[in-house]
């Protein structure tokens, strides 16, 4: 799993953005939607290791997030973020 | 058979080396060259050479000047890749050579820690000031007052910065304006505004998104090259970026606001 060329993920002063360069848009993110997307643009792969940061983060329970950020990332592929 | 010199162009520690005859003055000598160019009509269209001096590009196509020059592929036919040589073929003007010539720098900047802002420029006291806005908005307008007041003007349409050694440097286009002659200048002090018309003359802090959003739309970038958007971000966090709105009516608050 890996962001689609040109998608950049930042984190900002207020919050954090995506920039997708195929459709050349800036979208806004919260924290644990910016988090899950940067943790993959920094190179991480596994949805466990993903959800071991989140979980770290947020103090969430681990199976609620997994599930989360597994419909997430799935949302994140319907939209051309994600490949 | 006339002797061609070689001459090179150098803007932020890049060179772009030319084989134009009488290469002294930019605005000059392609005027000039322009006039050699009729009287050398045929010459010019066998085969005139771009030599690449310091920089590794891999273009292999020419889509972003097919972008840049929608509607105009009849003066330019291709700008292709062949060894060390840059071929250009075709050319009906000047405003097309100086056209191609500042693609050329946005593509060497963009390969070598830089960026291209389309914004005008002034200086005073060491310290850049530059004006971001789309056309029509008034960069040049506010330039041309700065100056009034004792500014140095830098440029006019296009502004080029570099990261040396960890810091942007800015510099006037070597050849990417409208009215002025560009203004050689080297500096690491500089503020941003992002420009908008006002009621009065005033600056504002804007978030780092707005920035970014603001930014994003006067960056001369490749959007599918992930590194030309990470390069805007590394501006937002190394520069001081703020909005001025202003009213041209109130002129001579401009000068002290900005300060």
């Amino acid at each position: 799993m890996k962001l689609i060329e040109g998608v950049v993920v930042a984190h900002l002063d207020d919050g954090w953005v995506v920039f997708n360069g195929e459709k050349e848009e800036l979208l806004e993110f919260n924290e644990v939607g910016g988090l899950v997307l940067w943790l993959i643009q920094e190179g991480v792969e596994e949805v466990d290791e993903i959800t071991k940061a989140v979980v770290e983060k947020f103090d969430v329970d681990y199976a609620q997030a997994k599930l989360d950020i597994n419909n997430f990332l799935e949302e994140m592929k319907a939209e051309g973020l994600l490949q | 058979m006339k002797r061609k010199k070689r001459y090179v162009l150098e803007c932020l520690g890049l060179r772009i080396g030319l084989d134009f005859p009488n290469f002294e003055n930019k605005q000059i000598i392609l005027n000039d060259f322009y006039e050699r160019f009729v009287d050398y009509w045929s010459s010019f269209f066998v085969d005139y050479k771009f030599e690449r001096v310091d920089w590794k590009l891999s273009w292999q196509t020419d889509d972003l000047l097919k972008w840049k020059l929608e509607g105009k592929t009849r003066w330019l036919k291709w700008l292709e890749e062949d060894g060390n040589i840059w071929r250009i073929e075709s050319f009906c003007s000047i405003e097309n050579i100086n056209f191609l010539l500042g693609q050329l720098w946005i593509k060497l900047l963009w390969t070598n820690e830089g960026l291209v802002l389309h914004g005008s420029a002034v200086e005073k006291d060491g310290v850049a000031y530059v004006f971001v806005a789309e056309s029509g908005v008034g960069k040049s307008t506010v330039a041309k007052i700065l100056e009034e007041q004792g500014f140095q003007h830098l440029t006019d349409d296009v502004v080029f910065l570099r990261k040396i050694r960890d810091k942007w440097v800015l510099s006037g286009s070597p050849l990417i304006e409208k009215e002025y002659k560009p203004v050689k200048w080297q500096g690491d002090k500089f503020k941003i505004f992002l420009l908008s018309r006002g009621n009065d003359v005033t600056t504002r802090v804007v978030s780092e998104k707005k920035q970014l959003d603001l930014l994003l739309r006067q960056v001369f970038i490749d959007y599918k090259e992930n590194f030309t958007i990470q390069r805007v971000i590394s501006l937002i966090k190394s520069v001081s970026i703020s909005e001025l709105r202003v009213n041209i009516h109130y002129k001579d608050k401009i000068g002290r606001v900005i300060l």
